[in-house]
């Protein structure tokens, strides 16, 4: 008995020790004195280690259910941020977590439906264009939305239903035309 | 009408015998100071953190300066318990696997639960969410208890299990809390999430429950004043209401935040007392009360500290995320806490708990 009590008391006060100067080296600080781990994710999310702050958030998203609301906001951060910068895979990542949570909204959808098109792995133009199909039920007079539509049959080589679409597109938003022109080019 | 009380008895009655003086003991002890803060918070906030709408919107985000009352308080008293437990006299002998053991266990316990963070790290989180409104009901019940005892009012088995009862409440209250904790944690989703029954949590949580949560510790009262003609003192009652009002007037975050700050507060100065008792019955000891309680309170500080603060970053060293070094260690923390206080606090004939609940002496701590 007195050897588990010293041999626990040597870890828990080594680990302590270590932990503070891991910290020190670290951050060239004490440990810090708020207990959240947000202040991490965002120190990640600032350097733009977007996998590695949705890891955590995964993890998050199991021990941490009390803050559910604000790791949410978080990927809805990540999501956009990554879009922003045109990093599909991790925007691809952020919003699939949002759908998985419930928690996406049209803007996600919209993001993801434009990373998919971007990405072009196997099926993405498919679930891009159902996504957009969605989308324009609720918004059958938004441009972008229309344009993602024609560019996702364009892929699937469905040229007369997305003529459609992109008509649409550039009747209620005259300059989108050098991206659909563009679009088309690589297509013929 | 030989019964009744006179005047003046029925007026320290009322008050009760205080183990510092009234005032702190009503205040720290007794949750008043809480209960004044809460109505500041509650008052003063804006909408959505008083009305609990965002989650999103946490109280540390408002108060910057929660977090240095949380160490202050809150991680301190958690290491409080640990200190209590090794500096109690008697422990080693009395609970060698407590003592000795345990602490080894839970850090295994802990590992165990980083490496599988959502199978393993996600029940022993649910465990100590779960568990701490049942730890502060328990604390509430033993303060009304002890309050009760050392004032005179002696309560009969049946008024003492009332009394467990009623300060359960808001632990069942918060059973039915939300995902992941109590009734959510342990049952089907399907159930939980039921038209009918969610329904009907809702009914009992809004309506239900702060009636009996505040209704039935103030018919308890009444009854063992016109059974036992005597009353118990009104600190047994404010600790009780206060531990009800920490979970119905906030959210879930926010009641789990303030909680566990107001719960520390009380703990800290229980257990400052506890030990300079203990210490001052010493027949060796030749420091004063203020020594006693630097090195009791400095001696958590630090504890509190290295566990809260530093020990997740060992354990983020050896390569685990800081999500799960955090949450976990925390919670471990929390349950270690809540088995060393299940076992610390008992009023054995022979224990020392036994002489300062006893004891006639509170003036000379003043």
């Amino acid at each position: 008995m007195r050897t588990t009590f010293w041999l626990g008391a040597a870890i828990l006060l080594g680990g302590m020790f270590v932990g503070l100067f891991y910290s020190l080296g670290q951050d060239r600080a004490l440990p810090r004195l708020p207990l959240a781990y947000y202040p991490e994710i965002k120190k990640l999310v600032d350097e733009h280690e977007y996998q590695r702050a949705l890891d955590q958030i995964g993890v998050a998203l199991h021990l941490d259910f009390l803050a559910r609301g604000r790791i949410i906001e978080e990927i809805r951060m990540i999501s956009f941020l990554s879009w922003e910068q045109g990093r599909w895979e991790d925007n691809i990542r952020a919003s699939n977590l949002l759908i998985e949570l419930k928690a996406a909204d049209e803007e996600t959808y919209f993001l993801l439906a434009t990373s998919l098109l971007s990405r072009g792995e196997k099926g993405d133009y498919s679930r891009s264009e159902r996504l957009s199909r969605e989308l324009l039920k609720e918004f059958p007079n938004q441009p972008e939305v229309n344009c993602n539509l024609g560019e996702a049959l364009l892929y699937q080589q469905r040229w007369q239903e997305a003529e459609q679409y992109l008509v649409r597109a550039l009747e209620l938003e005259p300059r989108l035309q050098t991206r659909i022109q563009e679009m088309r080019r690589s297509h013929e | 009408m030989s019964d009744r009380l006179p005047p003046v008895a029925l007026g320290s009655s009322l008050l009760g015998k205080s183990f510092v003086h009234p005032l702190f003991d009503y205040l720290v002890i007794g949750g008043g100071l809480s209960l004044l803060v809460a109505g500041l918070v509650h008052w003063t906030a804006p909408q959505e953190l008083a009305g609990g709408g965002g989650q999103n919107l946490s109280i540390n985000e408002r108060f910057l300066w929660i977090p240095v009352l949380i160490l202050l308080s809150n991680s301190t008293h958690f290491a409080s318990s640990t200190v209590r437990l090794y500096s109690k006299p008697g422990t080693f002998q009395a609970l060698p696997f407590l003592t000795m053991a345990f602490p080894l266990v839970c850090l295994l316990v802990t590992t165990l639960c980083m490496v599988y963070p959502g199978d393993l790290g996600t029940h022993l989180n649910s465990l100590y969410l779960t568990w701490s409104p049942y730890h502060y009901a328990a604390q509430a019940y033993g303060l009304a208890v002890m309050y009760s005892y050392r004032s005179g009012c002696q309560l009969g088995l049946n008024d003492k299990r009332m009394l467990r009862w009623i300060s359960m409440l808001p632990f069942f209250f918060m059973c039915v809390g939300g995902e992941g904790v109590g009734l959510y944690w342990l049952l089907p989703d399907a159930w939980m999430t039921h038209a009918t029954v969610a329904s009907g949590i809702m009914f009992f949580k809004q309506w239900v429950f702060p009636l009996l949560i505040f209704g039935l510790p103030v018919a308890l009262f009444f009854k063992i004043w016109v059974n036992e003609k005597r009353p118990m003192p009104l600190i047994s009652l404010l600790v009780l209401v206060t531990n009800g009002c920490w979970f119905i007037t906030f959210n879930y975050l926010q009641a789990f935040t303030l909680a566990t700050i107001f719960h520390g507060v009380q703990y800290l100065a229980i257990v400052l007392i506890f030990h300079v008792r203990d210490q001052k019955q010493r027949p060796e000891n030749r420091r004063g009360i203020l020594y006693h309680v630097v090195w009791f309170y400095g001696l958590s500080l630090l504890l509190g500290y290295g566990l809260f603060h530093c020990l997740p970053w060992a354990y983020r060293l050896v390569g685990f995320g800081v999500v799960e070094s955090m949450l976990l260690v925390a919670a471990a923390i929390n349950i270690h806490h809540f088995i060393v206080d299940a076992y610390i606090w008992k009023l054995g004939k022979k224990d020392s708990n036994r002489k300062i609940v006893d004891s006639d002496q509170a003036a000379a701590f003043v």
